[in-house]
């Protein structure tokens, strides 16, 4: 995931990227302080999703996103101090996917990005499906905008079931512990109370369709782990590393 | 309905946000179905051809979040959550459930139209 940011402010960079290691792993983040350079970078580097702040100390920011939008459909995020609803209505109807006002909360900046890429990634879904339909029932995980699907379908996943089923699919075929689970996905809690790793595990196979009595994909190891063995694809490779 | 005339579902329990929401999308050219609960929202969905939805968090019976878990997957409609609620938290919790926006009340008519037009230029 190539994440272009072009802002004048060393600290909002600087919070952008210490979020994105923490909240979005294995991101590339490039950035600059002038418009124009945004916009050769742009050609350039072919981000996945733009960051634009509006003061910049060479352009507007709304000439370069215009710039942008004549020869890039990418999607683009206005991140500024310019808060006056005029500013939120032309940005918005200029072609930026979202608006946000500063001061702003890091992690939320994260997730609505993450939820434009999600539905960037539907969209090409639907239109591959409208081509050429399938009735495959397999699991395609998107470690990019972090979503799975099955048959072509979204799966509706909270950020820990996607995290359970990342930490399964990636350790294929081998048993994690529920101690494991329970330290990597519920950090805050107790990890010898394992009862939260059964629960979420349980959701997880009702949506992928795996039946709890007669499960295919995700196995039971005796009473003290799970392991994955289910067949998968994945969409957009984009790995981050796992602790041991 | 015609390629153009798109159609929104506004889901909120309070009537009189219903019904300045319906107002305020016909004249931007909208079709307009209302739902008064999380269960009638389910249902016009399935009923309906729906282009986008704007969702309402709390409201008695099934919550939005529990809309937003219930959705047919395969329909793929884009949720913008609009909520008096304010907190980072939810906002985030949201975006994790599969809400595509979200929307603070009291809101900005104008922007709250740019928000709706944004997301329907992405699925067009």
């Amino acid at each position: 995931m190539k994440i272009l940011i072009i802002e004048d402010d060393p600290k909002t960079i600087e919070i952008v990227a210490r979020t994105l290691e923490t909240k979005w792993s294995e991101v590339d983040l490039i950035s600059t302080f002038y418009g124009e350079e945004g916009v050769k970078l742009v050609k350039k580097e072919l981000p996945d999703i733009i960051i634009l702040d509006l003061r910049l100390p060479d352009v507007d920011g709304f000439e370069v996103l215009r710039q942008i939008r004549s020869f890039s459909d990418t999607l683009l995020v206005i991140l500024t101090a310019r808060g006056e609803e005029d500013n939120r209505i032309r940005g918005l109807q200029e072609g930026a996917d979202d608006y946000i006002v500063k001061p702003f909360s890091a992690g939320e900046l994260v997730a609505r990005m993450k939820s434009l890429i999600r539905r960037r990634g539907i969209t090409e879904t639907t239109a591959a499906v409208d081509m050429k339909p399938s009735t495959s029932k397999r699991l395609s995980i998107d470690f990019a905008s972090e979503t799975a699907s099955v048959g072509g379908s979204l799966l509706k996943m909270g950020p820990r079931e996607y995290e359970l089923l990342y930490l399964l699919v990636t350790n294929e075929g081998a048993m994690l512990s529920k101690q494991v689970l329970m330290k990597k996905v519920f950090p805050e809690s107790d990890e010898s109370d394992t009862r939260f790793v059964d629960m979420y595990i349980n959701k997880l196979r009702e949506k992928l369709g795996d039946d709890p009595d007669n499960p295919k994909m995700i196995l039971n190891e005796g009473t003290t782990g799970y392991k994955f063995v289910g067949s998968y694809s994945i969409v957009r490779e984009t790995l981050k590393e796992i602790e041991s | 309905m015609t390629e153009e005339q798109r159609r929104i579902l506004v889901v909120d329990d309070e009537q009189t946000v219903r019904d300045i929401l319906q107002r305020t999308l016909e004249k931007a050219g909208y079709d307009v179905i209302t739902a008064a609960n999380g269960q009638e929202a389910l249902d016009k969905m399935s009923q309906f051809d729906v282009s986008l939805v704007l969702l309402d968090i709390m409201m008695p019976g099934l919550d939005g979040f529990e809309v937003l878990e219930r959705m047919p997957q395969h329909l793929n409609i884009p949720v913008i959550m609009l909520s008096g609620i304010r907190d980072d938290t939810t906002r985030i919790d949201s975006f994790g459930l599969g809400a595509d926006d979200y929307v603070a009340k009291p809101f900005s008519a104008g922007e709250l139209l740019a928000r709706i037009q944004a997301k329907l230029r992405r699925i067009e």
